[in-house]
């Protein structure tokens, strides 16, 4: 499987990354094992257990789940309104990103949007905001991020 | 529509419950909440303030400054939002108090760790970035040993550890931090005795490897240590303070046995540099009246805290004490030049 | 005795009796809701119970324990995102139940194996905590060493087919955690002067991202529009007497593994529930059934980690050391309330310990109500519009990262992990190893390295500690075991295709 040969050799990357960089991990006189003994440990075996994943890969023929289009673009937009939503919140603050978000999200998987899906959308949104806002911010006190607006 | 409607019952339900032990919690409350009696010459705290500790939520840290925050909240008529900004050692949380506005609205959470962090180097935040408030507890360390350990004194111990150095094992938390440096100033005024270090994440995991004998000794905090000793499960050897202590009054200190070993952890607060005058005094005022508190008093030794003042001025003159010592024995243990 | 009768007065108290009632909900609700956990609530709750008496404030942190432990299942098996990693061994068998229109029954048998777990662990706290206690201190550097790679093992030998797929999620997992500080010495590794990676990659905003971010990515690809899919129709919560017969026995076992591992510090629910699940999977009647919806695959690990809560409790009231991180959480309440766990609180605070005592069994019958009462309406959130429920879920996923550490930079690993748990779970890499060795990393690294300072760099000593060789040994033969199965399958596969 094409997936699994890109696994394996990308973990393989990754453990030959994980050496080198501890390489420059400093020792310390108090202690005979340093900061790299450990992660160079895991990253010998996970090497090894790449290397396994790859021989496995290459004997076998069957092919994966592929891609379709929309897949493709569906990923995509959730993964960057996942990261917008992350910018907002530091930017706007808690609430109306929040509140975007969800609604953005909601209306999105809906696709149609009749009267009713933006109602739904917008109820909902409303609804978690509140609901979360009052759970931590008012009877928990645990604070929520502030940014330029609420 | 019908499912909709369920799925937004389910939460109103989350909303509602969480609601009634709000009341609950504030209905069990029986103090009435005290207005604001200083001075009116500043109009300081208007809002909420934050408090950042630096410790995870729940935890011994966190619970001590909590409990003299909302004491301290009441003197100023207003409240702290908590804000736990967990993560390397501290570093994380006391940088981003340190660049805060200094109104007065941010106020730290500080512990002994600002000095290790800063002696390390790991952060550009220095204790000096800070204005003290006050100090408001004290953790004093003894040295311990299992119930059924041949050490029966402190000199022992350290003997033993010098004729055949590396070999005792010695209970600490991660390297480099507070325990490691008492144990590094008994190491170094008995020159040549050495302990092999095993570090544990945190008090309640050295006490488990000391009372089921996986260590020869260790260094812990005395609070919650005397059922421990009064079960006769671990032994305690010397206390590492200047005077002997409440729980236990016929343990010597290392001081009278000779080795002048006195290392102390605290807990306090401190403002970032730059907050006027005016508020800082207030804060502190406030800090204090709570502090002398009866009730706040009285919650605290329940809580097991052990209680100790001093003043902004006092308090800056400890940490200006202590941060050579702890540089100095960083040094001597191997982790700075 | 009179003792006894005054501890079950005291709970009854109607604010007593209140709070136990609605931590069991709040627990059950933050268990549930994925990106919050019964940790996350009882941390945020203590401080407000500064104001409550020491045993009110217990109680309502007890009954938010055997809620949160529940709850996590709900979400596993009507929408296959655990509140939990210790419910992800249900995730299987409980969708498909779900889809099967047994969705409901799927939940009611885990609150049922919830509550036996957790009588179960009660009972054993309450006759047997002093002895259980002395065999928590037999664990020292090698033991724990080798109960974590036991309970790493457990774990891949059951979510994942492959036995090389499942050793990469483990192992990437374990190379994940060395993010961060070291353990031992003051260095941050692999942070690459980023303040926000120098703390490590903690491992809630992982499983986060790994349970949560990526069921938000399979729903959205998934979504085939509101009509295409009515399949739910929720039929009986309660199990007839042929399912509740064959279902308890492996809700007494699980009781008995999770109160086993429930005692050593530092394992707790995940564990525990999948190697219960590996148990059901070889001594149940109905092997076809493993993995396609088999109820007894949810009574058991259900009940093993219900019953950690019991098990952890017993460490932390005996010897004041925390047995996972509710207890850890549970204890600095109790401290703050002027109770001081250790050994002495058996002798001299039995006023305290009954009515603890008395407190969780309460909080066990109390699951069993709200189980009834919530069970029905929350087996149909699988009939929930799908565009709402992903907006709710990615919120939730979002807010629960930010809430745990107070900074927006765990939302980005969180993000992070579910873009990486998605891929892992469509192309057949199992999820559950990782997460696993994400929380189990720092200790698996630092009571290794214990250990070779103990035994001066010798790596025998994790076979000359006899529990430790004990629990290498079973290791090495649920991976043989594991290896085998694979081959005779692969196969039998063949073997069909020519």
């Amino acid at each position: 499987m094409k997936a699994d040969l890109f696994a394996g050799i990308g973990g393989i990357f990754l453990s030959m990354a994980v050496w080198i960089v501890s390489a420059s991990f400093p020792s310390f006189a108090v202690s005979k094992a340093g900061p790299a003994y450990y992660p160079r440990l895991v990253a010998l075996l996970f090497g090894v257990t790449c290397l396994g994943l790859v021989l496995k890969a290459l004997k076998e023929k069957a092919a994966d789940k592929p891609w379709s289009g929309p897949e493709a673009e569906r990923f995509a937009v959730v993964m960057a309104l996942l990261i917008l939503y992350y910018f907002a919140m530091d930017w706007l603050g808690y609430f109306s990103a929040t509140f975007l978000a969800g609604l953005a999200l909601a209306l999105y998987v809906f696709r149609t949007l009749s009267l009713r899906t933006v109602f739904l959308s917008v109820f909902n949104a409303l609804v978690i905001c509140g609901g979360i806002y009052l759970l931590f911010q008012i009877m928990l006190k645990a604070p929520l991020p502030r940014g330029i607006l609420f | 529509m019908k499912k909709t409607t369920r799925y937004f019952s389910i939460l109103l339900i989350i909303a509602l419950s969480l609601g009634l032990v709000g009341c609950g919690s504030q209905a069990a409350k029986t103090e009435a909440p005290a207005t604001a009696t200083a001075p009116a010459e500043t109009k300081f705290p208007e809002k909420p303030m934050d408090m950042i500790i630096v410790w995870s939520a729940g935890g011994g840290s966190d619970l001590a400054a909590r409990l003299m925050g909302d004491y301290a909240a009441k003197e100023l008529g207003q409240s702290f939002v908590y804000q736990n900004v967990t993560g390397s050692n501290g570093a994380i949380g006391w940088d981003q108090a340190a660049k805060s506005t200094p109104d007065g609205y941010t106020v730290a959470n500080l512990t002994f760790d600002v000095l290790t962090n800063q002696a390390m180097g790991q952060t550009t935040t220095k204790y000096d970035d800070f204005d003290l408030l006050m100090q408001f507890t004290t953790q004093p360390v003894g040295v311990f040993v299992p119930g059924d350990s041949p050490f029966q004194s402190l000199e022992e111990l350290l003997a033993a550890a010098k004729a055949n150095p590396e070999t005792l094992q010695m209970a600490t938390t991660p390297l480099g931090g507070f325990f490691h440096q008492a144990s590094g100033l008994l190491e170094a005024k008995t020159d040549g005795s050495k302990f092999k270090y095993l570090p544990f994440k945190g008090s309640a995991e050295i006490i488990a490897a000391l009372s089921g004998k996986h260590v020869d000794c260790g260094i812990q905090t005395l609070t919650g240590m005397e059922q421990h000793v009064q079960e006769g499960t671990i032994r305690i050897l010397a206390v590492l303070a200047n005077d002997r202590n409440q729980l236990f009054p016929d343990t010597p200190t290392a001081k009278e046995l000779g080795y002048d070993v006195v290392w102390e952890s605290w807990r306090g607060f401190g403002v970032p540099k730059g907050t006027p005058d005016d508020v800082k005094a207030k804060l502190e005022d406030a800090f204090t009246k709570a502090y002398n508190n009866p009730e706040f008093q009285a919650k605290a030794k329940e809580a097991g805290l052990d209680l100790a003042f001093r003043n902004s001025a006092d308090f800056k003159a400890l940490l200006d004490g202590q941060f050579p010592n702890v540089q100095s024995v960083l040094k001597q243990l191997g982790f700075i030049q | 005795m009179e003792l006894v009768f005054q501890a079950i007065a005291t709970i009854f108290q109607p604010l007593n009796f209140f709070l136990t009632l609605a931590g069991v909900l709040i627990g059950t609700l933050f268990g549930a809701i994925p990106g919050l956990t019964a940790t996350l609530a009882i941390a945020l709750l203590s401080p407000l119970t500064f104001n409550l008496d020491a045993i009110s404030s217990m109680l309502l942190l007890l009954g938010i324990y055997a809620g949160g432990m529940y709850g996590g299942s709900i979400t596993a098996i009507t929408i296959r995102a655990p509140g939990a990693p210790a419910n992800a061994a249900v995730v299987d068998d409980g969708y498909a139940l779900t889809m099967q229109g047994k969705g409901g029954l799927a939940i009611g048998i885990s609150n049922v194996a919830g509550v036996v777990g957790g009588l179960m662990s009660c009972i054993a706290m309450i006759f047997l905590a002093p002895l259980l206690a002395k065999f928590a201190l037999l664990f020292g550097p090698a033991e724990y060493f080798s109960v974590t790679i036991f309970g790493l093992t457990a774990v891949f030998s059951v979510s994942s087919k492959s036995f090389v797929k499942g050793l990469f999620s483990a192992l990437l997992g374990l190379l994940l955690a060395t993010v961060g500080y070291d353990p031992i010495l003051p260095f941050s590794r692999f942070s690459f002067g980023v303040s926000g990676l120098s703390r490590g990659l903690s491992f809630l905003p992982a499983v986060i991202g790994m349970f949560a971010f990526a069921e938000v990515f399979r729903l959205v690809l998934e979504y085939q529009g509101e009509e295409a899919k009515e399949i739910i129709h929720v039929d009986r919560i309660w199990p007839n007497l042929q399912e509740m017969k064959e279902s308890f026995k492996f809700m007494v076992r699980g009781g008995f593994l999770g109160i086993m591992i429930g005692i050593l510090p530092g394992a707790g629910g995940t564990i525990a529930s999948y190697v219960a699940y590996g148990d059901v999977q070889r001594n149940t009647k109905h092997p076809e059934l493993i993995g396609k919806g088999s109820l007894e695959a949810i009574a058991g690990p259900e009940s093993a980690n219900n019953a950690v809560s019991g098990g952890a409790m017993i460490p932390m009231l005996t010897l004041g050391i925390p047995g996972d991180s509710v207890t850890a959480v549970l204890l600095g309440a109790m401290m703050i309330q002027g109770i001081q766990p250790g050994p002495l609180l058996f002798k001299q605070h039995l006023d305290v310990v009954y009515p603890i005592f008395a407190g969780m069994i309460l909080s066990n019958i109390c699951l069993l109500f709200v189980g009834m009462l919530v069970v029905k309406p929350i087996s149909r959130i699988a009939t929930i519009k799908k565009p709402l429920l992903i907006s709710f879920l990615m919120i939730f996923g979002v807010i629960g990262s930010f809430a745990s550490s107070g900074s927006l930079f765990d939302v980005l690993i969180a993000i992070g992990f579910g873009i990486l748990g998605y891929f892992m779970d469509r192309y057949g890499f199992p999820i559950a190893p990782t997460v696993l060795a994400m929380i189990l990393g720092p200790m698996v690294e630092n009571s290794l390295r214990q250990a070779m300072i103990t035994s001066n760099g010798n790596p025998m000593i994790f076979i000359t500690e006899p529990i430790s060789a004990l629990f290498l040994a079973i290791s090495a033969f649920t991976t043989i075991a594991m290896i085998l199965r694979e081959k005779k399958q692969s196969q039998g596969v063949s073997i069909q295709g020519e």
